[in-house]
């Protein structure tokens, strides 16, 4: 497979490393798979299966079918005039694809996070028992309309 | 919320503070205002930060990130306790959401 990427991908297949998007898929496979380990455990796994096509008015006639149906797993497109279409999906399906999305989200962002210095220090130093010292978001908020006041001051 | 539901607390450590005090005021105020949100919600705001970062949580708001892990207090209530808030890396085209968008366009789903 090639990164979607050409300049990164470029770079790291040169290195003979898996492009980003590589990576990037293959975590996400991952947290589908366990996802789906998951659900199969708990017996909750529906499969996301490919949408039926139905038109506005063919969808409202047959309503309590096309929600019968999304309750077992199944997906619609309704499609409406100018181009208009609605997707209707399984809430539990949703709240799945939801979770497995900020989990990828999470994991690339850590992958960032750990690239910035700035942020690692910060982390480092908050196991630190002096840096520990908490602050209330109303103090917070003192503090930043502190510094504005400062501000003020020091530009007249 | 319950009457016996753990009240929500979010406070910011010194180390927090400064990298606050550190950015533009206009971005101050904007991570302020992220912060109600993570006090409401403080385990299921942003998303979860994985290995070596476990237990810390991310949200962004624009170009900047607030990193924050729970505490449970002695009462037992659940607080966030903010780390840092900072401007994420340049070229933040590449971001998660950016990459996963097109991840999304070259996937067949």
């Amino acid at each position: 497979m090639t990164g979607a990427n050409p300049t990164s991908g470029g770079v790291l297949r040169e290195r003979g490393l898996p492009s980003a998007c590589t990576l990037t898929r293959a975590v996400l496979t991952g947290r589908l798979l366990e996802t789906e380990i998951e659900a199969r455990r708990k017996g909750t796994w529906m499969m996301l299966k490919i949408p039926e096509v139905l038109g506005v008015a063919e969808a409202r006639s047959m309503l309590p079918h096309v929600l019968e149906d999304v309750e077992k797993g199944r997906t619609f497109i309704i499609k409406g005039p100018k181009g208009r279409e609605a997707f209707v999906i399984s809430a539990e399906v949703f709240r799945r694809l939801q979770d497995a999305y900020l989990e990828v989200v999470g994991e690339l962002e850590t992958i960032r996070i750990l690239e910035d210095e700035a942020a690692v220090r910060a982390i480092r130093e908050s196991s630190d028992g002096d840096r520990r010292e908490l602050f209330t978001l109303s103090e917070v908020e003192s503090l930043v309309g502190k510094v504005d006041e400062d501000d003020g001051a020091d530009k007249s | 919320m319950g009457p016996t539901s753990p009240k929500r607390k979010l406070f910011v450590n010194r180390v927090g503070v400064e990298s606050l005090l550190e950015l533009p005021k206009n971005v101050q105020r904007q991570a302020l205002r992220k912060m109600d949100t993570i006090e409401a919600m403080p385990d299921s705001a942003g998303y979860p930060l994985r290995k070596p970062l476990q237990g810390f949580r991310g949200i962004h708001t624009g170009r900047y990130r607030i990193i924050w892990r729970l505490l449970t207090l002695e009462e037992g209530d659940v607080a966030a306790e903010v780390v840092y808030v900072g401007i994420r890396s340049e070229g933040d085209q590449r971001d998660a959401y950016a990459e996963f968008q097109k991840l999304f366009n070259t996937l067949d789903l």
